[in-house]
């Protein structure tokens, strides 16, 4: 990423922080504490976002079995396995603001849970073979079943069930429930500065573990 | 602990967390292209 980039994305950041916590007004009932979703929301969707990207590499791997998409896949599975973590702590958090409690085992939670020890056996698995070409394809084939799973835990199985988990039911708008105007464009410039971030990281992540692998000898 | 204490916590420790990181990987980028 350029340098003007990374110089824009700093102030977009500054404007986000400045918008979630002075531009945005205080949520019906949640209160101030409902300002946490501008951080929650958006490092979600870059873990949808980071296994997405993961799930392209894989493919690619079983296609052409270039080790670059093999990093790809590692790298970007790895950053949306710890966005994934943070999404469920600043979850936590929110839950025990708004709940009462940090965990109760509500679907959304459970299905995160489920979801983290996916992709946590997706390391595992890597770790677990020694032969590169066997461990790349092996792993892009269990990345694609990981991600079949992923929109099933993340939009369908907490929405089958009841769940306290607020969705879009934070602002009313007249008769519907939704967010606030000035609620959403924060959000979603939230979203698009964490996305613009998680560019930033995964390029970074992939030059630097392509030179890690060349110095410990493999072809990449 | 207070709402506003909450929501400032957590949006400094993301922030934070994530440029702590990035600084992280460009030390390790920067060492590994020395090398």
């Amino acid at each position: 990423m350029a340098l003007a980039g990374k110089i824009i994305l700093m102030i977009w950041m500054v404007m986000v922080l400045w918008g979630a916590l002075r531009f945005a007004p205080p949520a019906n009932i949640l209160g101030e504490t409902a300002r946490v979703i501008y951080f929650h929301v958006p490092v979600a969707w870059v873990s949808v976002l980071a296994f997405c990207v993961s799930l392209y590499h894989s493919v690619q791997v079983l296609r052409n079995r270039n080790p670059m998409n093999d990093i790809g896949a590692e790298v970007s599975a790895r950053r949306g396995l710890w966005v994934c973590v943070l999404a469920t702590v600043t979850g936590a958090i929110f839950a025990k603001a708004a709940w009462g409690m940090y965990w109760n085992w509500d679907p959304r939670e459970t299905s995160i849970v489920v979801l983290l020890l996916i992709y946590m056996a997706y390391f595992g698995l890597r770790s677990s073979m020694t032969d590169p070409d066997r461990r790349m394809r092996v792993s892009a084939v269990y990345a694609i079943l990981a991600f079949c799973v992923m929109p099933f835990l993340v939009f369908v199985a907490p929405r089958i069930y009841f769940s306290l988990h607020p969705d879009t039911v934070i602002n009313f708008e007249g008769e519907s429930k939704l967010l606030d105007a000035q609620m959403k464009m924060v959000l979603k410039a939230a979203t698009l500065g964490f996305t613009g971030i998680y560019i930033w990281i995964y390029n970074l992540a992939v030059r630097t573990e392509r030179l890690a692998r060349e110095r410990e000898g493999y072809d990449v | 602990m207070s709402e506003w204490q909450t929501v400032f916590g957590v949006s400094l420790v993301v922030l934070l967390g994530i440029f702590a990181y990035l600084f992280y990987l460009n030390a390790k980028l920067n060492r590994l292209e020395k090398k």
